[in-house]
């Protein structure tokens, strides 16, 4: 029922984003190298599929970012840099959460 | 993992391993339909650091053994996002997997 109220550009963008995804052959060798034993047909699946999340959580932060700072048109690097500082920083709350619980 | 400011060299020229994908997939996630070349090299930087931070991590943790996908969803363990996406792309690989047979089943039977 959402979908029927898309427009033209909605439509295409939600194709994109349901389809688009890191290609499977390439993930495979990165992995691969990285790990120094082959990548199974899973794990490129598993990897590439966090990491499209990864993707998406960074580029919705740079989209705030964009908004923050009054500016429009294309992500720039420095709306992607900001947007990456503040993951990190996210991603650290969870640790010191964990951390604090045996420190004082 | 070090800051992409910090870093001395600037981003990998015009073609990087996933600058195709990563095009479609920001547009898909909200940037405009032609995202900015050095915005997507910055995009292919940060990616390739974060899969090759995850991997090591899921070395460390397979210690001597081969990695495995239980390992990497051990360290995702804190990320309820991404760990659910994992758990819903391999229940759909089984699902496939459960369908393929079915079919070649049918396939031979008749």
């Amino acid at each position: 029922m959402l979908l029927d109220n898309f427009s033209e550009e909605q439509l295409k963008r939600y194709e994109v984003y349901r389809r688009s995804a890191l290609s499977k052959p390439n993930v495979k060798r990165m992995v691969g190298q990285i790990l120094g034993h082959p990548c199974s047909h899973n794990m490129s699946i598993v990897v590439a599929g966090f990491a499209k999340v990864f993707v998406g959580e960074i580029v919705e932060k740079a989209l705030d970012v964009r908004q923050e700072w009054g500016e429009t048109g294309s992500l720039s690097p420095e709306h992607l840099r900001e947007a990456y500082r503040r993951y990190k920083k996210e991603t650290k709350l969870t640790h010191n959460y964990q951390k604090r619980l045996f420190t004082k | 993992m070090a800051e992409y400011k910090q870093r001395g060299r600037p981003p990998k020229g015009n073609k990087g391993v996933f600058t195709k994908d990563l095009r479609l997939l920001m547009y898909g996630f909200g940037d405009e339909p032609d995202p900015a070349p050095d915005t997507v090299n910055v995009m292919e930087e940060l990616v390739n650091d974060y899969i090759t931070e995850m991997c090591l991590k899921a070395s460390k943790v397979a210690k001597d053994r081969k990695v495995t996908v239980e390992d990497f969803k051990f360290i995702l363990r804190n990320d309820s996002k991404k760990l659910a996406r994992v758990e819903e792309l391999l229940f759909m690989e089984k699902d496939i997997k459960t369908a393929r047979k079915t079919f070649d089943v049918n396939e031979i039977e008749n």
